[in-house]
């Protein structure tokens, strides 16, 4: 029964379903299962590094812990524009480094996974205001289970955080290339063939997890 | 790509015929109120067929009276209070969207009568969970407050037990959507469509085994589950369903037997009254993955066998039996 | 690519940003229930976008590839903190979070490289304001038919709609009017 009870807590917080952030990623994604896997992998990285990292900054600098700086989300997309900046150079530096010849094949997923609406979606999730806004932070539960360790202001929540959004994001891309050839099959009409009927494919599921949580 | 284009779009006589027995016994439980839905249902259906086949510049043809059976499955998967306009509305979505959008004859991804159902869930929650008791039966036009209650099954749902006997459970005759309360009759039906094989044999094996694995840790039978939440209506309407289900036995009985541990999974731990419906459309991708795998390995081990005979024919082997029968 | 006027102007219908391309659906599919959420929405959209694509259209190409989408991050986070401003002070705080993630939208990180800088500087103008009222009027559809449907109500004033749908304002009905209104859109400026 654990099994369902993760299932459904990736569905029911993901970031495709529920918060429709990353769907031009999730195309992308689901066009072969070598773009599925690097991909989502990507996407977890740079979610996982990102909260990790504004975690680590929020408690070194003083500055960020006032409450006009996290709570009021002026100058949070700066903030957080900066941190996955820094962790695009690094990927970037360190996959030039490493994977040689596969570099050219590799960059362009990491253009697409670092300045995208999911991964920001995740940080500021992460660091939403009714985290801080309340005084006294309200946990939720990893993957569904009554674990209250999900504190966005540690690095370990923030890392289980990132993990959990990772998965539901490939989740939700297995879910698209499962079907994907059907979609385009010469069956369905021209003027939903692609990209409206992938749209409505989402949304009917989208609908069959809404009836769950409401 | 998975069989399912090769499926022939028709419905068997004998699919009719349980449709058409569930509608009776509606009718009688509901009265005159019932079929007017149903009807208005089945012409609503027929309506949209034809416009989203004009827009289509395809032309009506005898295949596409199947696409009335969908909206007469959601409809029996309503309760008989439930207004016409929701009826018209819902039967519209589950055509244009559930039927046309993914193409229609041979391209179903879900059923189509489970879209049409979230659909009305989502939009007339309350219309939808409250249900007049069997044997009221309602004004055709006019407000019916005050005699409407919560299924049966919700309440088994929340307390656990029954609130009816067993027998008024077996015959329908509780508070529940017009088709899914004769337990006996659906019993029946899928009995028959079994044997007549209108249904996925491995669909409904999957899912009934699902469900009674998963029941066999909890407190309460399996039977029981068995007999609420429309279970059986929609191990023969939903997951049975031989349009929508591919082809394929292994792919086909691993996938309903995890919708049928889903099923059981949302009735005993989220206490909903359509698990069913929501398990078949949550796994519905999973079935055409598992059917896609399985047609990519039968026809790797087809290509295997044939480079074996090519091989063992150009070593002088006879490869077929009858020939080595003459030799001998 | 043909760099004419007349592809410069297909960004409003023929090369609709949503519709045609499918970038930047996550504001519309989640925010835009209501006809006055859409016209905030493409308020931001238009402002945080115009001025960002613009001002980072003087960027030199000589930088590498990669500082140089830093950097056009980096310019529509400055540009979105007085817009931010202008939201909280008109009480437009109804976007939610998907205000703050309109700096990273695809027009800004994606197809401002891909086409907007591609164009003779006379045409980047006029397309990115066109491009922009696609968009927005994309939202506006959306909005109008959700919130009729599923309201009641045009801008809170109530019309007589016999009935009322109200899970059309759930992320899935944006999903899928938004399928439906790109296949309506295919249907009339069908691809090449």
């Amino acid at each position: 029964m654990w099994i369902f009870t993760v299932f459904l807590s990736l569905l029911a917080d993901n970031l495709i379903f529920t918060k429709a952030l990353g769907t031009s990623t999730l195309m992308a994604a689901s066009k072969s299962r070598s773009n599925l896997l690097i991909l989502s992998l990507m996407m977890s990285l740079f979610s996982v590094a990102g909260c990790m990292l504004t975690t680590i900054l929020y408690w070194s600098i003083p500055l960020l812990r006032h409450e006009s700086v996290m709570v009021e989300s002026l100058f949070s997309p700066i903030l957080y524009t900066a941190v996955i900046s820094v962790i695009y150079i690094v990927v970037l530096l360190l996959l030039y480094a490493l994977s040689g010849k596969w570099f050219s094949t590799i960059k362009k997923y990491v253009h697409l996974s670092a300045f995208n609406c999911a991964v920001m979606g995740v940080m500021h999730l992460c660091f939403a205001p009714e985290r801080f806004l309340t005084g006294s932070f309200v946990p939720t539960d990893f993957l569904g289970m009554s674990m209250p360790v999900m504190d966005a202001r540690t690095v370990y929540g923030s890392l289980l955080f990132g993990i959990q959004m990772g998965l539901g994001f490939l989740l939700a891309s297995l879910f698209l290339l499962a079907v994907r050839k059907r979609l385009y099959a010469p069956e369905v009409p021209a003027a939903f063939r692609g990209f409206p009927a992938i749209l409505v494919y989402i949304g009917l599921l989208s609908m069959a997890i809404h009836a769950i949580t409401v | 790509m998975n069989s399912a284009a090769t499926k022939p779009h028709f419905r068997s006589p004998e699919y009719w015929l349980a449709l058409g027995a569930v509608c009776l016994v509606s009718l009688c439980f509901y009265g005159l109120r019932a079929a007017l839905i149903i009807g208005i249902a089945t012409v609503t259906a027929v309506l949209t067929d034809f416009f989203c086949l004009f827009l289509q510049n395809k032309s009506y043809r005898k295949v596409d009276i199947a696409n009335i059976a969908p909206p007469i499955v959601m409809v029996l998967m309503f309760p008989s209070s439930v207004s016409y306009p929701v009826v018209v509305l819902s039967t519209v979505f589950t055509v244009a969207v559930g039927i046309h959008v993914f193409g229609s004859r041979r391209n179903y991804l879900f059923p189509p009568a489970a879209v049409g159902y979230l659909f009305a869930l989502l939009c007339w929650r309350d219309e939808l969970l409250n249900a007049p008791h069997a044997g009221v039966h309602l004004p055709m036009f006019g407000s019916h407050e005050g005699v409407l209650q919560s299924t049966l099954s919700s309440r088994f749902n929340h307390e656990g037990v029954f609130a009816a006997e067993t027998f008024d459970i077996l015959i329908g005759n509780v508070a529940s959507p017009m088709g899914t309360g004769c337990i006996l009759l659906l019993a029946v039906i899928l009995l028959v469509l079994l044997f007549r094989s209108s249904v996925s044999c491995w669909g409904v094996a999957g899912y009934l085994f699902g469900i009674s694995f998963l029941a066999n840790f909890g407190s309460i039978p399996a039977l029981y589950y068995l007999s609420v939440n429309m279970v059986i209506f929609s191990m023969i309407f939903l997951v049975g369903d031989t349009l929508v289900i591919p082809n394929g036995r292994l792919s086909v009985l691993f996938g309903s037997t995890l919708t049928g541990m889903l099923t059981y999974y949302l009735m005993a731990a989220h206490a909903l009254e359509y698990a069913p419906v929501v398990a078949v459309m949550l796994t519905c991708p999973l079935w055409h993955a598992l059917a896609e795998i399985e047609e990519r390995i039968g026809q790797k081990l087809d290509a295997m066998e044939l480079a074996a005979k090519q091989e063992m024919m150009q070593d002088g082997v006879p490869t077929d039996v009858e020939v080595l029968h003459e030799t001998e | 690519m043909k760099q004419n006027k007349f592809s410069a102007i297909d960004g409003l219908f023929r090369r609709n940003a949503v519709l045609a391309e499918g970038m930047v659906i996550a504001p519309i599919v989640v925010c835009c229930d209501t006809l006055p959420k859409a016209l905030i929405l493409s308020l931001a959209f238009a402002c945080i976008t115009f001025l960002s694509v613009s001002i980072a259209s003087f960027f030199p190409k000589s930088i590498p590839y990669a500082l140089r989408i830093i950097l056009y991050a980096i310019t529509s986070s400055l540009i979105y903190i007085p817009v931010a401003m202008l939201c909280s002070y008109l009480n437009f705080a109804v976007i939610g979070m998907y205000l703050p993630l309109l700096t990273v939208n695809s027009f800004v990180v994606l197809h401002s490289e891909l086409y907007f800088y591609k164009l003779q500087k006379r045409l980047l103008l006029p397309a990115l304001f066109l491009h922009i009222a696609g968009f927005c009027l994309t939202a506006v559809i959306i909005g109008l038919v959700r919130e009729i449907l599923a309201y009641g109500t045009i801008c809170g004033r109530v019309v007589d709609v016999p009935v009322l749908m109200q899970g059309l304002s759930a992320p899935w009905a944006g999903f899928i009017l938004l399928g439906i209104l790109c296949a309506v859109h295919r249907k009339f400026f069908p691809k090449k």
